[in-house]
């Protein structure tokens, strides 16, 4: 009795743990990954499963043929797991974002994927 | 890179349970178990509980200061760019404001031991200590958890790592006071009345990293579903297993041998007392172990298949 109370204890303490890392992962984001939208975005705006530290992460939207389309510095959004970075006025075509993310707890994370822009 | 970081964040977490266990046993357990000794034997206590602190916090400050200059160094785009780097880490983000703020309780904490007795320095030493255990929290997964539930998340955080000073922490000081009465020839009365009060904070980490841990299973489990397919599963497998072994120790020492010491005549207390040392020594050593473990888990990322993952 005792030794499966101490176990079944043990087992839910260690599913837990103080320093478990986990990385920031693209969650949704607005257009959305490999997406065709209509009207050319005025920003691209992505949400993480953790919060990330601004200081430290980069969002580059790039054309088809890799030049930069972003106006400024990706700032937080709403909430703390959400970036968002303003856009050029875009031409239909395909563009690509490329992120990378620092965590609050310290773990980088980097990630692209593409959307359109269709007539 | 990565393996010089897990060591110093083992180094760093270690220094803090054990300084914070320290203080919590010499308050809770150890003067008012042996308030009937005499009060030479109180300052020695103190003084000794004063030098663990003060050499412990040196090395938390050090390892500290690794450990962020590790970071800084991982971030850098080029080798020029570290200071503007490592002050960007300590200026701009959540981890460098913990970092400075812990800084600033170590300081703090620093010149309370080294101040004179005064009324409420206990009070003011729980605080601190209990404030630099707790802020270790926030370089965890609990501050990064998007939300309100990040909330609760860093909170139970917080109990857990003041609940591990409480236990492992106060290991050290038990073992050290335990060895230093048997030696003075101490009766058994002395040790069990440590061993009972000791037996009594154990209970009470132990209730509390379990129901932190319970809060944190919900965390964890929505966020990976894999656990056991990854490298990070299995090192919290092995975590798991070292601490069921520690707990069993513990339950040997409190429900078996500590009564036996109380009901032992005098010539059986001695043998019986040593066992007690010695298990407590291995529910130590069994302790760094786990915090090693840590140390590693807290680089690695949950749920992915092995670390093919440079970051």
């Amino acid at each position: 009795m005792i030794t499966r109370t101490i176990a079944g204890a043990a087992l839910m303490l260690f599913m837990s743990c103080p320093f478990a890392q986990a990385h920031a992962m693209l969650d949704r984001a607005s257009p959305a990954v490999g997406s065709t939208v209509t009207s050319a975005p005025r920003a691209v705006t992505l949400t993480f499963t953790q919060d990330v530290e601004p200081a430290f992460s980069s969002v580059r939207v790039e054309d088809s043929g890799g030049a930069p389309v972003t106006q400024g510095k990706a700032k937080l959004g709403g909430s703390r797991n959400m970036l968002r970075v303003g856009l050029k006025p875009l031409a239909p075509g395909s563009y690509r974002v490329i992120w990378k993310v620092l965590s609050v707890d310290t773990h980088t994370t980097q990630g692209n994927f593409s959307f359109q822009v269709g007539r | 890179m990565g393996d010089a970081l897990a060591y110093v964040r083992a180094v760093h977490l270690l220094a803090t349970l054990v300084i914070v266990g320290v203080v919590l046993f010499r308050i809770f357990v150890a003067e008012p178990a042996l308030g009937c000794l005499p009060s030479s034997n109180i300052l020695r206590l103190r003084a000794l509980s004063r030098a663990i602190v003060m050499s412990g916090l040196l090395i938390a400050v050090i390892s500290g200061a690794a450990w962020i200059a590790l970071l800084a160094a991982r971030l850098s785009e080029a080798p020029e760019s570290f200071p503007e780097t490592l002050w960007a880490l300590l200026t701009e983000t959540q981890f460098g404001l913990a970092w400075q703020l812990r800084l600033g309780l170590a300081i703090l904490w620093a010149i309370v031991v080294a101040g004179e007795d005064a009324p409420g320095r206990n009070a003011i030493a729980v605080g601190i200590s209990a404030l630099f255990a707790a802020t270790l929290a926030w370089s965890g997964h609990g501050a990064a958890t998007p939300g309100a539930a990040g909330y609760v998340h860093i909170l139970a955080d917080m109990v857990h790592l003041i609940a591990a000073a409480a236990w492992l922490g106060s290991l050290v000081p038990l073992v050290l006071l335990m060895g230093w009465l048997m030696h003075r020839g101490e009766s058994a009365g002395a040790l069990t009345a440590v061993l009972h009060r000791y037996s009594t904070l154990g209970i009470l980490a132990v209730t509390a990293l379990v129901a932190s841990g319970i809060t944190n299973v919900f965390f964890t489990l929505s966020d990976t579903a894999s656990l056991l397919a990854s490298n990070y599963g299995r090192v919290l497998l092995a975590k798991l297993v070292l601490f069921i072994v520690m707990l069993g120790f513990a339950t040997v020492n409190r429900s078996r041998l500590t009564p036996a010491l109380a009901a032992s005549a005098v010539d059986g207390a001695a043998a019986i007392a040593w066992r007690i040392r010695r298990n407590a020594l291995a529910e130590i050593v069994l302790g760094v172990a786990i915090v090693m473990l840590v140390g590693w888990l807290g680089i690695m990322a949950p749920g992915e298949p092995s670390s093919g993952h440079m970051h």
